[in-house]
């Protein structure tokens, strides 16, 4: 138990520096209107350390060899690091280094406390299956408007932005909006912005078909105990799984057997594919009859 | 070949990747979290390869603006009303809406008459509809366009305050016909920038201000375009632009230009898209041949796209609207 506890405690500890560092250049950058310097903390502004930045820039880039208003050459980079991140390991940037993803899942934690078991069920898979695809629709409207108007249209109704900037007065009525929505819904559904409407989680999503590390389950050493689907935040079935394939992983590593399974070397991020042992040696009644490795 | 990646190493991954790639690239020169602060040139005719006041962003100090225009932070400070500011060479320009931000709105729609005196006449306009001048970081343009004597074509709804134009006129920059062009565009605000005193201490504007989106034009005819280049005939020296094929710019700047586009409604505004100008019937072809590059989407508003490719709006505004059959 303590090796599961210590890979939750590095997760959350990376989050929360990745959290920190964000909020102190964004307060950095309000505090040197002022003449105000945080001492060894960047004061960039959020637009120019977001990777999403690079995204919705590429087309204006690639036309016309410019940046979106705001958008600054660091953004590009932190989108070429995202993207290599993504192709190595999926979209470890949203359930690592996200600092939205980290708030939504540090209210989340009241809401388990609230609601138990009951907690991140509340949409009907049925209705649930469909919405987890409006994000794309977000994505194609973003990249559509931004490519138009270039101007940085989606910071109007950014919750990630408004949480860094709801100081400055800056901030949209809009994107304060959604950013209070998304804090409330994050006590009943867990990460709801990422599921739903993350343009940027939408994009990074698409790579789980071809990440190189993927999450896998051994079927043959799997006792189907459901740890793993119970630990998913995003509520993924790694239970049925074989590869974990769908686009809303975000490679938080909580259903591996290093943390919720409790069979080792059952559930990996890995490369290749497990041996599947002979059913003979492994206890009856373990492996539920018709599944097979890699489905 | 099988592979295992445990929580521990992914997380060292994943921060040196961050962290190193950040690295890299700061030694590659490639790390750039804020503009560079220098304007682009002007590229084109009689004001080639001076600093085109048009690229002054609301990130720019008033240092920012001295290395690149040699307007001095001590003017810019006077105009704006920042003289007893520690650091006026710190002010940002997008400061400036915030500074103003009350002021401007609330200015009724009057106009000052030319011979100012700091208690303006108040003579109200017709028919022109009210529209509140904003200072803002055009207002900052549009003063160091006029202060370094290079053409700039304010956005609509764009003010000055009072103080600057004070400041301008004191230092001589403004001759008989810009002076008239601007007026319209003069916002008197409280009292830290109104060096006249005849703002109460509140700060508030009174009845008798100065602005008017109504520029009479030479034949004593009211414009509806605040722009002043709009005044046609009286030749403003605020217009033209900097970075279109020869030929195209409306106006040099001199005063004397007397754009053939200035008498009539501008068709095209801040919000006009390049398809509204397909719709006319004019062509694509026609339209890169003023842009002198590829038109991008048609639903991309021109104005954007000006400031996104670094071409003065004014200008392609003009000689966008000569296409109109």
């Amino acid at each position: 138990m303590a090796k599961k506890s210590i890979t939750a405690r590095l997760r959350l500890g990376i989050q929360i520096a990745f959290l920190i560092l964000v909020a102190l250049i964004s307060l950095n950058h309000s505090l040197s209107s002022y003449g105000i310097q945080i001492p060894l903390v960047g004061s960039a502004s959020l637009h120019a350390i977001c990777p999403f930045g690079g995204v919705v820039s590429v087309y204006q880039f690639l036309t016309i060899g410019s940046l979106v208003q705001k958008v600054h050459e660091a953004s590009l980079v932190l989108m070429g690091i995202a993207f290599f991140l993504v192709i190595l390991v999926g979209p470890a940037f949203c359930g690592w280094v996200c600092p939205l993803g980290t708030v939504e899942e540090l209210i989340g934690r009241i809401g388990r406390r609230i609601f138990k078991k009951k907690y991140n069920t509340f949409i009907p898979p049925a209705i649930d299956t469909y919405l987890r695809y409006l994000r794309y629709g977000v994505l194609v409207w973003v990249v559509y408007v931004t490519a138009t108007s270039m101007k940085l249209v989606f910071a109007d109704y950014d919750p990630y932005y408004a949480l860094f900037n709801f100081w400055t007065g800056e901030v949209p009525l809009t994107a304060m909006g959604i950013l209070t929505l998304t804090l409330i819904g994050s006590l009943f559904i867990e990460r709801p912005f990422c599921k739903y409407a993350c343009p940027y989680g939408a994009l990074l999503g698409l790579f789980n078909k071809v990440r190189i590390f993927t999450i896998r389950r051994n079927p043959s050493t799997c006792i189907n105990c459901k740890a793993c689907d119970r630990a998913c935040p995003m509520n993924i079935q790694v239970s049925i799984a074989g590869p974990v394939r769908d686009h809303q992983c975000i490679t938080c590593m909580q259903c591996t057997s290093e943390a919720a399974c409790p069979v080792q070397e059952t559930v990996e991020l890995m490369t290749g594919a497990f041996q599947v042992k002979p059913i003979e040696n492994v206890s009856a009644g373990n492996i539920p009859a018709g599944k097979e490795a890699g489905k | 070949m099988r592979t295992y990646l445990r929580s521990t190493p992914l997380g060292i991954v994943i921060v040196g990747l961050f962290a190193g790639g950040i690295l890299l690239s700061q030694a590659l020169g490639w790390w750039s979290t804020e503009s560079k602060k220098v304007a682009r040139k002007i590229t084109t005719g009689e004001f080639a390869g001076k600093a085109d006041p048009a690229d002054i962003r609301g990130s720019y100090s008033f240092q920012d603006i001295e290395k690149n225009f040699g307007v001095p932070v001590k003017i810019l400070a006077q105009a704006f009303g920042f003289e007893q500011e520690k650091d006026p060479g710190a002010v940002r320009a997008k400061g400036l809406e915030t500074k103003f931000a009350g002021a401007a709105e609330s200015q009724p729609q009057t106009q000052l008459q030319p011979q100012t005196q700091p208690q303006a006449q108040s003579q109200p306009q017709a028919p022109a509809a009210p529209q509140p001048l904003e200072i803002g970081t055009d207002a900052l343009r549009l003063f160091v366009a006029l202060y370094v004597g290079i053409p700039y074509s304010p956005k609509e709804g764009t003010g000055i305050p009072e103080s600057a134009f004070r400041v301008l006129k004191e230092n001589g920059k403004l001759s008989p016909e810009k002076e008239k062009a601007i007026l319209p565009l003069v916002v008197k605000v409280g009292k830290d920038t109104a060096p006249s005193g005849t703002i109460p201490a509140g700060g508030k504007a009174e009845p008798s201000a100065s602005i008017s989106p109504s520029v009479p034009s030479a034949g004593g005819q009211p414009e509806k375009s605040p722009s002043p280049q709009s005044s046609g005939g009286t030749g403003t020296g605020v217009t033209s632009g900097s970075a279109l094929p020869a030929g195209s710019a409306a106006g040099s700047g001199t005063g004397s230009s007397g754009s053939s586009t200035s008498t009539t409604e501008p068709l095209i505004k801040g919000k006009t898209t390049f398809k509204e100008v397909l719709a006319w019937g004019v062509t694509k072809a026609q339209i890169e041949k003023v842009l002198g590059r590829p038109m991008p989407a048609e639903g991309t508003i021109i104005k954007d796209w000006c400031a996104s490719v670094g071409l003065e709006f004014g200008t392609v505004r003009d000689a966008l609207q000569k296409l109109k059959p």
